[in-house]
Order: structure tokens, then sequence, then C-alpha cells
């Protein structure tokens, strides 16, 4: 009769502990996460805003043109004003505020999920002119405040929703993993990231009347995923 | 036949006299009797996107200017170009750029979208004050209101705008001189990246701007 009970108790201490095993086997086994490193399909420069004088001012001016432009690899984050002002009693102000919005496209199309994603990038340079000078800054300051998905890269304008804001620093390393999904899942069409600021778009109505420039330029992008090699069939295994 | 022949010819000669004369009175004269009727012109002119129109309603010297300036946009843009070229084969390619879109003359006059002359003042020299409220169209579907005090006066027998254009305008020949200094110095090898060769001629033209 004990050897019965002992048996019995034996193979229910046995079921309980494989039951537990298999039950647990999901979330104890460790799922091999890879991390891969994008590096952008494209990357430009938009320029937007306004130039020339106003209403019955009719005239073009000849405001210097901006000086800058973005290196091999790089996009330019900023703005860029000219302004003189005309004659009295009727100025005719000369002016030009161009502002300056980086594009960076990656290809994700590889990816059916994604566990997380990072977008990395260094600034490389900044500019700043007020009182007549120009002076580039070391370190670098970066003046790019927000970032976000772009909506369109056929004008130089690059609007962008999903905006976030942006840390600033040599180099940065913002999590984007909510945008990349929506790529990835294609509720949003996959036209790269925006970075803009410090400023606005320039409302033509109100333009700024000043000489200054705040401009960073940004390199070395990287956009860092990181998957389930099991849930990704096309990417690397 | 002869005689006949002489007839018409002096008649031809004679529509085409008077052909000319009605064709010089139109095309000599803005016929701007008054400030107001200048005014009402020159807007009439723009929303029609008659930028000769426009450009006759102005004093000789406004015509000038702006005139020039629109004509020395291209070589402007040809120096910039031909400096970003420079900065791309000593320090490689750089990144696409998407321009600012300039508009032209008729797309600039085409923003004044309805005007009022409010109150005129007359000056010592003849020339008169004009207080005009103006609709001026702006990106997209915004326009705005704004008053203007505008300058006229009478200039062969008729009224013209005189714009008020800053006498030490930025100058296009001063401007394309200066990049075609820093865009020789790129090719001589004067920089040692293109970050330094931008901002040195950033600061040549502040300096040929007067840095303010």
């Amino acid at each position: 009769m004990k050897t019965i009970i002992k048996k019995t108790n034996a193979i229910l201490i046995g079921l309980i502990l494989f039951a537990l095993f298999m039950s647990g086997c999901d979330k104890c086994s460790p799922v091999a996460l890879k991390t891969m490193d994008l590096k952008p399909t494209a990357t430009f420069t938009g320029s937007s805003g306004t130039s020339g004088s106003e209403g019955w001012c009719f005239s073009q001016g000849n405001p210097p043109p901006s000086s800058f432009s973005a290196g091999p690899g790089q996009v330019m984050v900023g703005f860029d004003n000219f302004f003189k002002p005309g004659a009295d009693p009727f100025p005719c102000n000369d002016l030009r505020d161009t502002v300056f919005r980086g594009n960076v496209a990656f290809d994700v199309s590889q990816f059916d999920s994604v566990a997380s994603a990072d977008l990395l990038f260094d600034t490389q340079n900044s500019i700043e002119r007020s009182n007549g000078e120009t002076t580039g800054s070391s370190p670098p300051k970066s003046f790019a405040t927000v970032f976000g998905t772009a909506t369109s890269t056929s004008t130089g304008k690059l609007p962008f929703d999903n905006e976030a804001s942006l840390p600033g620093g040599q180099s940065i390393d913002v999590g984007v993993s909510s945008q990349v999904r929506s790529w990835v899942d294609k509720s949003h069409p996959n036209h790269g990231f925006v970075i803009a600021g410090p400023t606005d778009l320039v409302d033509s109505s109100n333009p700024p009347e000043n000489n200054q420039a705040k401009v960073s330029w940004y390199g070395n992008f990287k956009l860092r995923i990181v998957y389930n090699p099991a849930q990704n069939p096309h990417a690397p295994q | 036949m002869k005689g006949k022949t002489i007839t018409r010819t002096a008649a031809i000669v004679m529509i085409a006299v008077v052909l000319l004369y009605a064709a010089s009175i139109s095309l000599a004269k803005f016929g701007s009797e008054t400030p107001e009727q200048l005014i009402a012109k020159l807007q009439q002119s723009a929303s029609k996107g008659d930028v000769e129109g426009v450009l006759s309603g102005l004093t000789a010297e406004s015509r000038k200017a702006v005139e020039k300036s629109y004509a020395d946009r291209e070589p402007l843009d040809q120096s910039r170009e031909e400096f970003r070229k420079a900065l791309n084969e000593h320090f490689g390619e750089g990144q696409a750029f998407l321009p600012v879109k300039e508009d032209d003359l008729k797309a600039t006059i085409g923003r004044l979208l309805s005007t009022e002359v409010v109150s005129q003042k007359e000056y010592a020299d003849g020339s008169v004050e004009v207080q005009v409220k103006t609709s001026i169209k702006g990106d997209g579907d915004k326009s705005k209101t704004v008053e203007s005090t505008l300058l006229v006066r009478k200039e062969e027998g008729e009224w013209r705008l005189a714009l008020g254009l800053s006498p030490n305008r930025s100058d296009a020949d001063r401007i394309k001189a200066a990049i075609q200094v820093a865009t020789k110095d790129v090719r001589d090898g004067k920089y040692q990246d293109r970050f330094t060769a931008m901002v040195a001629l950033d600061n040549a033209l502040n300096k040929a701007e007067g840095g303010n």
C-alpha cells in the first residue's frame, strides 16, 4: 500500500515538474535577437523661405545667396537670414530668410517586425552669425530641436509628422521604434526622417528681419535595428 | 494707272502714320493724371500679370533698379553654383540640395490683390506721399492687409511710383566678386576643408554687405 502511495507521489511530482518546465519554456528559453546598423539610402537638405522685397516694392533685390551647403553624407539644419532696410518714407527692405531641414531615408523593407530601433548620428560642424561675423563652434553645437517622419520630399519645406524632440550633443541617439514600425507595417509611407529646428518655417507674411544664422551639419547616420530573426525571414539570420 | 497707285500708296502711308501715332500715345503714357489713378492702374496691371504695365508706372530710377535686380539673379546663382562645384571637386561631392523657389517679377506683382488709397500728403518738391491699404497674397491661401506709405512724383508729365530702395543696396557685382575670390581660393587649395571655406565666404559676404 505504502509503495503504491510513494509511486503515485513520485509520478505526481514528476508530472508537476514536467508541467512547470513546459509552461515556462517559452519565457525561459532565450530568443536570439540580432542587431543591425543600416546606412541611409538617401540624405539631402531641403531649403525654403522667402527672398526679395515685399508688396509694392516689386523688386527682387540682390541679397547674397547663402554660403552654406552640405558635404558628403551630411545634412544641414538651421536658418540663415539676411536683412537690409530700405529708404524712408517707403522702405523697400531686401531680405532673404532661409530655413534648412535635413532628410535621411533608410530601406527597412527586409523587416517584418522590429524589436526596437534607434537613430544615431553625429553633429559634425556648426556656425553662428551675429553682429556681422560668422563663427564656427568647437565642439560643434546641435541647433536642431525636433525630428519626425517625412510626409513628402517633393519640396524643400520637407513637411513631417510624428514630431518628437531631439536631444543636443555631438553624438545623438534617439529611439525611433514606433516610427520604424509604422514603416514596416506600412501604416505610414517611408520617406525617411526629417531633422528640423531651431525655428519653424518662414512665415512670408511676417518674415524675420535680422542677419542671424544658426546652422548645424550632421552626418554618420545609422539606423540601429534590433530584431528577432525568426520573425524576419528576409533579414540576415 | 500711275495716279491710282500713288493715291493708294498715299492712303496706306496715311493710315500707317495714324496707327503709329495712336500706338505711340498708348505706349508712351501710363496715363496717370492723379496719384490715385496711378495706384489704381498699377493694381490693374499687377492683377493682369502685365509686367510692362507695372514697370511703366515706376520712376525711371526705380524701373532700372527693379529690372537690374531680376537680370542680376542668374549671374549670382551661377557664381554660387561655381563655388559649390569647386567645393565638391576639392572636398568630395556634397549632398543633394533642394533650393528655395524664387518668384519672378510676374509672380511678385501677382501678390498684390487689392488696394485702397487712404490719404495723401503733398511735399514742397511736388511729390506726394500716399497711404495705401493693400491686400497681399501670402503662402497658400493666406493673405494679409497692410498699410503702406508710397511716394509718387511726376515724371515726363505723369505720376509715377518711386520705390524706397536703400542707397547702399546689395550690389550684385560686389557679391559676385566676393564669391569668385572664394571659389578661386578653394581651387587654389587655400582651405583645409569644406566647412572652413564656407565660413570664409560667409565672412567675405558679411564684409561686402557692411556687416550688420
